[in-house]
């Protein structure tokens, strides 16, 4: 089941990406790629993809490294605070996100306002939205964890003792580093480097509602080929090179990775961490620290406290405008106003929303504990080891492709599912599919063939095993992935964004419909709805930390 | 002087003083031994004179000039890790060039003074190891080629054979004692082994809870380690408290495992240390002591036995040949007042 799952909703889909881009081209293979990249317009995509998502990588190690090397040799109160914070952008949905980049740096947002307020203008002074600034800025946000936890872990575990050794043979701080710390560090730090940039290059939602009309990356312009201008052939070939280009960074990825491990004289954190006890070693963790409270805390909190502030529009005659607290934003969403989009109202999103992520659980969960119990259980070595790295495959896949994919061969006979509500959660379950899976290997491997033997010498028919036995083992590790499902659906963008249909819009693309919308009210609705979001994905999270039992492994 | 002074180092951890008040000298060409159990502060103080941590107060001399704004790598001064701390992203010739590169010593030709200190340590033939292939013991050697290799002025080894089994440690010793000697290294030895020290230095630090206990060759701390704590630290367990008094002209010590004729001119509460070294048992003395075999165990060219003397339980190690007394049996030990005997007046 699991298999046919793969192979008719992932394979099959892939593979008429694949005719579509080469359909027009008979017997010369080049020919697509030539259209794409005789094509100026399109050379721009490529080069933007790879300077962007070069630039973010690049600025996401200027902050992370520094940080790394504070929670890898330092010891200090709220440090475990500061390792949960960090945290908070594995939670958050690019649509959440960019909502809460524009409410603390947008037009209408909250810098704007002090500046405007203070210096008395008549427009906002920092236009970062619809800017490279805003780009790069999200993702620092998302990515920065990435390189503190991966680098500062490796990090930890070196003994300070080797630097200490180059300073005895007479070199200096900057050699030592250049000579000894850095070529130590040099397999962390390219591991997290490239995963970094393989998200940077597969971003989407933050460069499609902040970068603005401005800029594509591949993702924006497979986005815009297939719903703006309807240029299938386009977009697919546009997925071949992103897909190719991914698959190129993940094997080189596997590789980096695997020397991450290479044996050194790794040692208890015990003996390599000290206490801030200079005051240069004060001054840098708190600079630090500083810095990455307000990195992460300062959109979230925009976020929220903006649902529920309107500012009253500056009036000729009257420069300074006003701030008063409403709850008219969440009232506005169960409205439907004649002027406002599609007619529906607005939280008719959330329960779309919770509906997808219903079916995507249940889809999810159906289809992902046969092929858990098969990787932990099955007999057959090879379909083990064919099934494992298949089942991850579509993590390495951008959102946006498994879209097109969807368009292109669930469209039309043999398998309509165009109109199906059951589109976006098989969409949703493809993405979610890999984490579930992750989720429960380990509770199902964990329960040992005697304590089942056990329960039948003790007269428990298959049933009572089944019952009495295994769920109640399993009952965590399925809460686990039940949520992910849940949470990955709720939040899902890439994908959504080409398949849905417009009367039925998700939760994140009511959000990026509403943000994208003059006006005070609709930009109020979007803060609301990204604040509620934002709660549901959370709360998923806090269930997930609650129920994990074992470390569910680096994806 | 010439050489290293440390005047008043004292260092504290939070509260708790990790090394207090030491002072001593090291002359050029010297060997000393810092000896102490662990957590005795002598980790501290090699990275206080390594210049890895600043001192809380006193400061350190070489030559006279003072160290203490100096940074480590411009010291001058080598530093062997306790578990030697190999660069494990170079190869043994590698580690070994890395000092050499920053040396400031340009009279040394590169090539030839790694080869000359692989050829001391006895590694030529592991030159293009990598060194996490290594054996404890290569290591260890790679580890004091390196810290070799640029001529430091000083050079402090720290539990240098700490991590290796006994057999090893007793040959290894010896190794690192002709090699320092060879060069004419001025070196500082960590290490918990008194037999360790004793082996190789000219002179001992005695350590105890970051404080100094005892300074001196390593034949006179042998033979009078000044404090009861000294005696303990070196291995000495038979010490029993006493009065010692004057009868007769003679000088005597009254403890409760009987009487004990001294030599020193003492009088008032003493602790008195009697040796274990007493080759032979049962033969004609003035002077003897006696008591119940409680526990035997052979040595090797000796026995070791534990005695019952009225009820004090002593360590003698006698011996091995001829006939050796059995667990039961009752046994005259003969001491010598002059050698075997120890007096620690009490200080009220």
């Amino acid at each position: 089941m699991p298999l046919l799952f793969l192979l008719l909703f992932y394979f099959f889909p892939l593979i008429s990406i694949l005719r579509e881009s080469f359909a027009r081209a008979g017997t010369d293979f080049t020919a697509p790629f030539r259209t794409i990249f005789n094509s100026s317009g399109f050379r721009k995509v490529l080069g933007f993809t790879f300077y962007q998502a070069t630039l973010s990588t690049l600025l996401t190690l200027c902050i992370g490294l520094p940080a790394a090397y504070l929670v890898a040799r330092y010891r200090f109160r709220g440090k475990k605070l500061l390792m949960s914070l960090t945290a908070i952008p594995f939670v958050l949905p690019t649509v959440v996100v960019a909502a809460a980049f524009n409410a603390l740096l947008g037009p209408s947002g909250w810098i704007n306002y002090a500046l405007m307020t203070i210096f008395d203008l008549s427009s906002p002074p920092i236009r970062v939205i619809n800017s490279m600034g805003a780009i790069l800025l999200a993702h620092i946000f998302y990515n920065t964890t990435i390189v503190l936890r991966m680098v500062g872990d490796y990090w930890s575990h070196i003994d300070p003792r080797v630097s200490q050794a180059a300073y005895t043979l007479g070199a200096n701080k900057w050699q030592t580093l250049r000579e000894v710390v850095l070529p130590l560090l040099t397999p962390s730090i390219s591991a997290a480097a490239l995963l970094v940039f393989i998200f940077n290059f597969t971003s989407f939602g933050v460069i499609l509602i902040l970068g603005g009309p401005r800029f594509a990356t591949i993702e924006v312009e497979i986005y815009n080929q297939t719903i703006g201008l309807f240029n299938l052939p386009i977009a697919a070939t546009l997925s071949v090179i992103q897909l190719l280009c991914t698959l190129g960074f993940t094997i080189l990825y596997t590789q980096i990775s695997r020397r991450v491990t290479r044996p050194l004289n790794l040692r208890p954190v015990k003996y390599t961490q000290k206490h801030l006890t200079t005051w240069k070693s004060r001054i840098f963790a708190g600079l630090i620290v500083t810095f990455l409270s307000i990195l992460f805390i300062a959109p979230i909190f925009a976020l929220a406290v903006r649902s529920f502030i309107s500012f009253t529009p500056i009036r000729q005659g009257r420069t300074s405008s006003e701030i008063t607290v409403t709850t008219a934003y969440y009232r506005e969403l169960a409205i439907n106003r004649r002027d406002s989009l599609f007619f529906v109202p607005p939280i008719n999103a959330i329960s779309v929303s919770l509906g997808y992520a219903a079916i995507t659980v249940l889809l999810a969960i159906a289809l992902g504990l046969p092929a858990a119990w098969y990787l932990a259980r099955g007999t057959n070595r090879t379909i083990s080891n064919i099934l494992d790295p298949l089942i991850m495959l579509p993590l390495g896949t951008s959102a946006v492709t498994l879209g097109l994919g969807f368009i292109i061969a669930l469209g039309k006979p043999p398998l309509n599912l165009r109109a199906s509500p059951l589109l976006i959660p098989l969409a949703h379950t493809l993405v979610a599919f890999p984490f579930v899976v992750r989720s429960l290997v380990p509770s199902i491997q964990s329960i040992k063939p005697r304590i089942r033997q056990a329960a039948v010498v003790l007269g428990a028919s298959p049933l009572d095993v089944f019952r009495r036995v295994d769920l109640p083992l399993v009952g965590r590790a399925l809460i686990v992935a039940a949520t992910f499902a849940f949470t990955i659906s709720m939040g899902e963008f890439g994908a959504t964004a080409l398949i849905a249909r417009p009367e039925y819009p998700t939760l994140p693309l009511m959000i990026y419909r509403l943000i994208s919308q003059p006006g005070s009210l609709n930009y109020g609705q979007a803060m609301a709805l990204s604040t509620i979001l934002m709660l549901i994905t959370t709360l998923g999270m806090l269930t997930i930390e609650r129920f994990r039992i074992a470390e569910i492994g680096e994806f | 002087m010439n050489g290293l002074r440390l005047e008043s180092i004292t260092k504290y951890y939070d509260q708790t003083p990790a090394v207090l008040n030491v002072s001593f000298e090291v002359s050029i060409g010297d060997i000393l031994a810092l000896l102490g159990p662990s957590g005795c502060g002598k980790s501290t103080l090699l990275s206080i004179i390594a210049g890895l941590e600043k001192p809380g107060s006193g400061s350190i001399t070489w030559n006279e000039q003072k160290q203490d704004d100096i940074p480590t790598h411009k010291r001058g001064f080598g530093l062997m890790f306790q578990d030697y701390a190999l660069f494990p992203h170079l190869n043994v010739y590698q580690n070994i060039a890395f000092g050499l590169h920053f040396s400031k010593n340009n009279d040394l030709d590169g090539n030839r003074r790694i080869n000359e200190v692989l050829e001391l340590v006895g590694m030529m033939d592991f030159k293009d190891r990598d060194v996490n292939t290594l054996s404890g013991g290569e290591q260890q050697r790679v580890a004091l080629a390196r810290s070799l290799a640029p001529q430091p002025k000083l050079l402090m080894l720290d539990e240098p054979l700490g991590a290796l089994d006994r057999s090893l440690r007793e040959r290894l010793v010896l190794d690192i004692n002709r090699i320092l000697r060879k060069t004419k290294q001025t070196a500082i030895y960590v290490t918990h082994d008194q037999e360790e020290a004793f082996a190789i230095a000219d002179r001992i630090v005695l350590l105890n809870s970051g404080e100094i206990i005892q300074i001196g060759p390593p034949q006179e701390i042998y033979q009078q380690p000044n404090s009861v704590l000294a005696a303990r630290f070196l291995g000495m367990s038979n010490i029993v408290s006493g009065e010692a008094v004057k009868q007769g002209g003679e000088s005597k010590i009254k403890t409760n495992i009987g009487e004990f004729h001294i030599v020193q001119d003492i009088q008032g509460p003493v602790d008195l240390l009697i040796r274990s070294d007493i080759m032979s048992i049962n033969l004609e003395s003035d002077y003897t002591i006696t008591g119940n075999i409680v526990e035997r165990s052979f040595q090797g060219s000796s026995w070791k036995y534990v005695v019952d003397v009225q009820g004090e339980q002593m360590v003698f190690n006698i011996q091995a040949g001829g006939n050796v007394p059995k667990v039961g049996e009752t046994v005259k030990i003969p001491y010598d007042p002059q050698d075997d005997l120890v007096v620690f007046p009490k200080s009220s």
